[in-house]
């Protein structure tokens, strides 16, 4: 899965704020803020790199249990998909 | 508490320094929100809002204090990010397009700012050769830019506003960079007339731009507070810009050939004190600047200057008054050019001549003779916005107008 090019993650104020650029700003009228562990995601999505994969870097940085983990990842990664910031491959390793 | 001095300044330079406040004494939430105030008024919120919010006052602050100034610096920063990769991508097309502009003011100096993103415009400024106007117009077209003002006869103006449906990216585009029909300043332009022999280029966000070399740079920046110090004023963040820009560049920078220009057009006062200012209570650093004595060595007494910036707001659009009090500055300002005594009365502000009502009233140049009827147009609308807003009447305006005038005869503006 892979991050569209056309948004950019800023810390603005104490919060992570995903921002469109280029021609998503017509399309993009709404604002997500992200927390930390989205932040861990974000740079992660920077690089081709699979659900599985997401989850054991999540878990290597966080004292959380795999099974939350993954359900918080996946409706993270759902909301990025919805607003078009996301998008998955059919195969995405996720078990 | 002067707020102002105490409050808005430090914050600022630490803003400046990509630093935090470390305030530890309780704030009241007037205190606050006069700071919030003034920041908005100067256009510096997001700077002094990320310089303020985490420090130990501020935690043991009502919450409810920085919501709005939150939300604001967010959605200011966040337009600033889209506006600058907007102009980056359009500056790229102009280039491609054959057209030799240069990039002034705008993201040169957001560029050297320790969060560029967070320095506001409200545009960005681009200069061409007039010969290359249509070219340039028919690429901004293509690009999708429109004239922003319908009605203007965009061939014979000296500047063109663009902006773009559904962006939020608005341009002036100059095909010189006063206004050249303006006594007060139109001989500004004199001085910029090669900028293209010697531009030179710079990297920002991994896009390279064209721009005025650093020397031709600094002194325009430095016109430009001029030009709005004649009008009603200027802001802090003009002075941050001029500050940043001397500290980057200073030691490319020939002082001497700006000392000159200023002296040339009676800005060398005025100029040392913006330098003074900027070293007492904000980053100028003279060492770093390769700032020479001979402008150390100029006399001057900042504090008027400091006083009437800090009132003015961005523009010296602090109040509706004192942007009517620009009436009376540009008077005195354009008598002394001709050789004549400024008159400036409440007739003056109130019955300007045809030259000066031109650009609100564009049918003036077609028919001069219309004039009383601009005339009535304006009274009337000055007293809309009297009935709408405080703080702007017309015996106000002329106050302020004869104080700006002594203060530019303090900087030897004026005689």
């Amino acid at each position: 899965m892979k991050l569209e090019k056309e948004f950019v993650l800023r810390e603005i104020a104490g919060d992570y704020v995903i921002i469109p650029v280029g021609k998503t700003v017509i399309e993009f009228n709404g604002l997500i803020t992200v927390n930390e562990v989205g932040v861990s995601i974000w740079n992660m999505l920077q690089n081709e790199v699979t659900f599985d994969q997401i989850v054991q870097g999540i878990l290597n940085e966080y004292e959380v249990e795999e099974s939350v983990a993954r359900e918080d990842i996946r409706e993270f990664l759902d909301q990025l998909i919805d607003g078009g910031i996301l998008t998955e491959d059919k195969e995405n390793g996720e078990e | 508490m002067d707020a102002k001095k105490d409050l808005f300044l430090p914050a600022l330079t630490a803003a400046l320094k990509n630093k935090k406040v470390t305030w530890s004494e309780s704030l009241s939430p007037q205190d606050w929100s006069s700071l919030f105030h003034t920041a908005s008024v100067h256009h510096v919120l997001p700077m002094i809002y990320e310089a303020v919010y985490d420090c130990p006052a501020a935690r043991t602050a009502d919450p409810q204090i920085f919501v709005r100034a939150k939300q604001q610096t967010i959605h200011s920063v966040m337009l600033q990010t889209i506006k600058t990769n907007e102009f980056l991508t359009l500056f790229h097309h102009l280039r491609q397009s054959g057209i030799k502009v240069l990039v002034v003011k705008g993201i040169v100096c957001r560029n050297l700012y320790p969060n560029p993103d967070y320095r506001m415009s409200g545009d960005e400024d681009i200069l061409i050769p007039e010969d290359q106007f249509e070219l340039c117009h028919q690429a901004m077209l293509d690009y999708g830019m429109q004239p922003a003002d319908q009605a203007q006869d965009i061939y014979t103006e000296y500047e063109v506003p663009y902006g773009k449906p559904g962006s939020p990216l608005y341009i002036e585009l100059h095909k010189c960079l006063f206004p050249p029909k303006s006594d007060a300043y139109g001989y500004l332009n004199r001085f910029f007339k090669n900028v293209q022999d010697s531009a030179v280029k710079l990297s920002i966000d991994g896009e390279e731009i064209v721009t005025m070399d650093h020397t031709d740079h600094l002194f325009y920046l430095i016109c430009h507070a001029f030009k709005h110090f004649l009008h009603s004023g200027f802001g802090i963040r003009q002075v941050c810009d001029i500050v940043l820009f001397a500290n980057h560049y200073g030691k490319e920078i020939d002082w001497i050939r700006i000392l000159q220009q200023c002296q040339e057009i009676h800005a060398d006062v005025f100029t040392a004190a913006l330098f003074r200012i900027g070293q007492k209570y904000l980053t100028f650093d003279p060492v770093l600047a390769g700032y020479p004595k001979e402008w150390q060595e100029i006399q001057v007494d900042e504090q008027l200057m400091l006083d009437d910036l800090l009132d003015a707001g961005i523009y010296g659009d602090g109040t509706m008054s004192r942007k009517h009090s620009s009436n009376i500055t540009l008077n005195a300002v354009s008598a002394q050019k001709q050789g004549k005594k400024a008159e400036h009365s409440v007739m003056k502000t109130l019955f300007p001549p045809v030259k000066s009502m031109e650009r609100r009233y564009p049918y003036l140049k077609k028919y001069p003779m219309l004039l009383p009827v601009a005339w009535v147009s304006r009274i009337l609308k000055y007293r809309k916005e009297i009935s709408k807003s405080q703080n702007n009447d017309a015996a106000q305006a002329v106050a302020i107008g004869n104080r700006r005038v002594e203060l530019l005869k303090q900087y030897k503006i004026l005689e």
